[in-house]
């Protein structure tokens, strides 16, 4: 479940049965269990075309506990932390998504356009979003990892001189 | 009119549909009406331009519609989206990111983990897994690549190891022929550092570590192979 193919971390559920036969997934429910204590979890990521099909699901290992911040560059630059983040609100105050010309928009106020293409493609090879038609949502990396409740309240509250 | 043509027709007409029905916007799945256009594409390629650019444009309405109603309800909560939209664009980058940061929980990749982490990992397996199940003597064939080269067999352990068994056991095995395994490792200060060595050195064919079937005895000797081939021991 570590080693990156194509940048997605994980395993499809069809991987896992070629390796570990048709009892996979009670293999992954004594996984969890070590994994529980590690302080990992492992969770399923549904196919967004069939959402009840296991073996089309995407096995990945997490973290329990928020990133401390001596692992964010093992994660993303800050410039694409911060890119994710203003992504993110704009998707979230415009109730799930945003067209791509409002983001480069947004984004070329604080960053170069060419890095902000660049952050663009990035985000959209990890998973973290993806475009259709020049719009914009939230991918399945994004709905796994981010607390966006947390997140936007975070920012609400936010007071510059704290 | 064929099905695709009537798929194509509803979605040209939900605005208007949620306009005069009143619904809630949400109960419209944008991404599944995107799919749906990319999908139905019709022989007739001219009508088919027309019918998609009449569905972007009435999925664009519907977004906005969306759009509408989180700045009606966070309004309703006397939060100005506005406000939010503004703060994020006064806000330092390196403040934004953090507190992203601080509501995530990443999946886990092996470019994540430091190479120094990795080795720590491969040598506990290599002291809690059994190992020696090979028969015949010599070095044991390594499936490097570019994940474990480098990383996992670090030349400098291997220089190590090899100056180890240099200096503190070559000598020793030459003299009396078999060693105490446990005795041994006594001597040093190190011991889980020794075990690993041993382990290393019996991989590559310098050494074997048996138990004696009558004392129940663990011994370093010389390189065996056959029914004498190492066997995995627990430490600690």
């Amino acid at each position: 479940m570590l080693i990156e193919t194509s940048s997605l971390p994980g395993l499809k559920g069809w991987e896992l049965k070629k390796n570990l036969g048709k009892d996979y997934l009670e293999a992954i429910k004594v996984a969890s269990l070590e994994a529980d204590k590690l302080g990992m979890k492992i969770t399923i990521v549904p196919d967004d075309e069939a959402p009840k099909d296991f073996e089309k699901a995407r096995f990945v290992l997490m973290t329990k506990e928020p990133l401390s911040e001596a692992d964010y560059g093992r994660w993303l630059r800050i410039e694409e932390i911060a890119s994710l983040a203003m992504i993110l609100v704009e998707i979230s105050l415009r109730g799930g998504s945003v067209p791509l010309e409002v983001i480069i928009r947004i984004l070329t106020e604080k960053l170069p356009r060419w890095r902000v293409n660049q952050i663009i493609s990035k985000l959209e090879r990890l998973g973290y979003i993806k475009e259709e038609n020049g719009i914009v949502f939230e991918d399945w990396r994004s709905k796994v990892e981010i607390d966006e409740t947390g997140f936007i309240k975070d920012i609400i509250l936010y007071r510059q001189d704290k | 009119m064929n099905n695709k043509e009537e798929e194509f027709k509803k979605i040209i007409e939900l605005p208007e549909a949620l306009k005069k029905l009143g619904g809630d916007p949400f109960a419209v799945n944008v991404e599944e009406l995107l799919q749906k256009i990319n999908a139905n594409k019709l022989k007739d390629r001219v009508k088919s331009l027309k019918y998609e650019s009449q569905a972007l444009n009435s999925v664009s309405i519907v977004v906005e519609k969306q759009e509408e109603w989180v700045l009606d309800a966070l309004k309703g909560l006397k939060i100005d989206p506005q406000l939010i939209k503004e703060k994020v664009k006064q806000m330092p980058f390196k403040d934004l990111g953090l507190i992203l940061a601080k509501h995530t929980t990443p999946t886990l990749g092996i470019k994540r983990i430091s190479r120094e982490r990795i080795k720590m990992a491969v040598e506990y397996l290599g002291l809690v897994e059994p190992w020696g199940k090979k028969a015949s003597l010599g070095s044991v064939t390594r499936h490097e690549n570019e994940y474990t080269q480098n990383i996992v067999f670090d030349k400098r352990f291997e220089e190590e190891a090899m100056e180890f068994y240099e200096k503190s056991l070559k000598e020793e095995l030459q003299k009396s022929k078999t060693v105490p395994y446990k005795g041994f490792i006594d001597k040093f200060d190190e011991k889980l550092k020794v075990a690993f060595y041993i382990a290393y050195l019996s991989t590559v064919g310098l050494l074997s570590v048996i138990r004696n079937p009558l004392t129940g005895e663990t011994l370093i000797t010389s390189p065996r192979g056959g029914e004498f081939e190492s066997v995995a021991i627990p430490f600690g």
